[in-house]
């Protein structure tokens, strides 16, 4: 059975690629995927999906702070972190804020899907 | 001139207790010399609350400083007048302008040397408490215009302080402007990169999936975006040669 994924990021044409790449995998379902940090916490509470994958820097909210409060209220839920800005300050922000993963957008989409999949099989 | 009206107005508010603080000091030392009350009143009482007043109440800056300024003046007159002309009575002056010179604006600072000039000249001509030795009362216009030239040498100093001041200050909110929008030019470069990426990663992924077309419009927008930062890196830059020069080539070879 696929794990239930919310994706949370502010490109609608990436959300709709990783969703399809997604469901091509088998592995992951997609759930819901929004265009920031407010509605991927809303998300969140309303599908309780066994993976986030989230972007960082997004309107309203950012990824990081949707992380931290997700994180509080839903301590056990997988979160994984994806970004164009792949720097060692913010990976290590995000680990802080309760990321359980950091990949970077350089990586290819079978790899996005693989690095996800295995968190929430890891988890 | 300086406009800087947190500090003047905290300055402002200390010479505005001075002048209180003058009041009953002028009618003790007033009552000591004989003076009536009706005298203390029309020189002491009236004029200086009249300053104080002005000064706490003018809707306007400059001219509430003003009258604080001009209130420091009549007081060193009014010491002057009731010590009898005492040569350190008139030291007072000098007290005074050190105090009007924190305001730090030029036309205050100019109207009470004014005022310091005019009360001599005038008090050298129709009054002989001005002076108290008696080798100034022979020569009161003399001495008068000795104190107009020390008075003119410290307002020159001042002033030139005063113009350095300006001078930093005014440098410092250039260079804090300046700041503040290469600040504001490095959060819109961040956001135009993550443009940039979020474009290319949309086209590599949409190649990925064979969505060609999808893959094609991202990367133009990508270079539009690219386009947009070079726009905004060279924002207030003369096109210079030093920047067209690159140390080496640009990457031309695809990775395999």
């Amino acid at each position: 059975m696929a794990h239930g994924v919310v994706v949370v990021d502010d490109v609608a044409d990436l959300r709709m690629l990783i969703g399809r790449a997604f469901k091509r995998d088998g592995r992951l379902d997609v759930l819901a995927s929004v265009g920031n940090g407010e509605l991927g916490i809303e998300a969140v509470r309303e599908h309780h999906p066994d993976v986030v994958l989230m972007d960082v820097s997004m309107p309203v909210k950012d990824g990081i702070t949707a992380t931290r409060e997700l994180k509080q209220e839903f301590p056990e839920l997988p979160i994984m972190i994806l970004t164009g800005y792949a720097d060692e300050r913010l990976e290590e922000e995000a680990r802080q804020a309760g990321a359980d993963g950091f990949i970077d957008k350089s990586k290819s989409l079978p790899e996005v899907v693989d690095a996800v999949a295995a968190l929430v099989d890891g988890a | 001139m300086v406009r800087e009206a947190r500090p003047q107005m905290g300055r402002h508010r200390v010479v505005m207790a001075l002048l209180l603080v003058h009041v009953p000091v002028f009618a003790v030392m007033g009552s000591r010399v004989g003076w009536s009350i009706e005298h203390t009143i029309l020189e002491v009482f009236f004029p200086l609350l009249g300053f104080w007043a002005i000064a706490r109440w003018a809707k306007r800056p400059r001219v509430a400083m003003g009258a604080g300024g001009l209130g420091l003046m009549y007081a060193s007159a009014v010491l002057i007048h009731i010590t009898g002309g005492v040569t350190e009575a008139h030291f007072y002056f000098f007290v005074a302008f050190g105090l009007v010179a924190l305001y730090r604006d030029w036309i205050v600072f100019f109207a009470a040397a004014g005022f310091a000039v005019a009360h001599h000249v005038f008090f050298a001509l129709t009054d002989g408490t001005l002076f108290f030795q008696e080798y100034q009362l022979e020569r009161p216009l003399f001495w008068a215009a000795v104190h107009v030239a020390f008075v003119t040498v410290v307002t020159a100093v001042q002033a030139v302080g005063m113009y350095d001041v300006a001078q930093h200050v005014r440098a410092k909110a250039d260079a804090d402007a300046e700041v503040e929008r290469a600040e504001e030019r490095r959060v819109t470069a961040l956001h135009i990169h993550d443009n940039i990426v979020q474009a290319l990663t949309t086209a590599s992924y949409a190649q990925s999936l064979g969505e060609e077309t999808m893959s094609s419009n991202a990367l133009e927008d990508a270079l539009s975006s690219s386009r947009a930062l070079v726009t905004e890196l060279l924002a207030d830059s003369e096109l210079d040669d030093h920047l067209l020069v690159r140390p080496e080539a640009a990457l031309t070879e695809a990775q395999p």
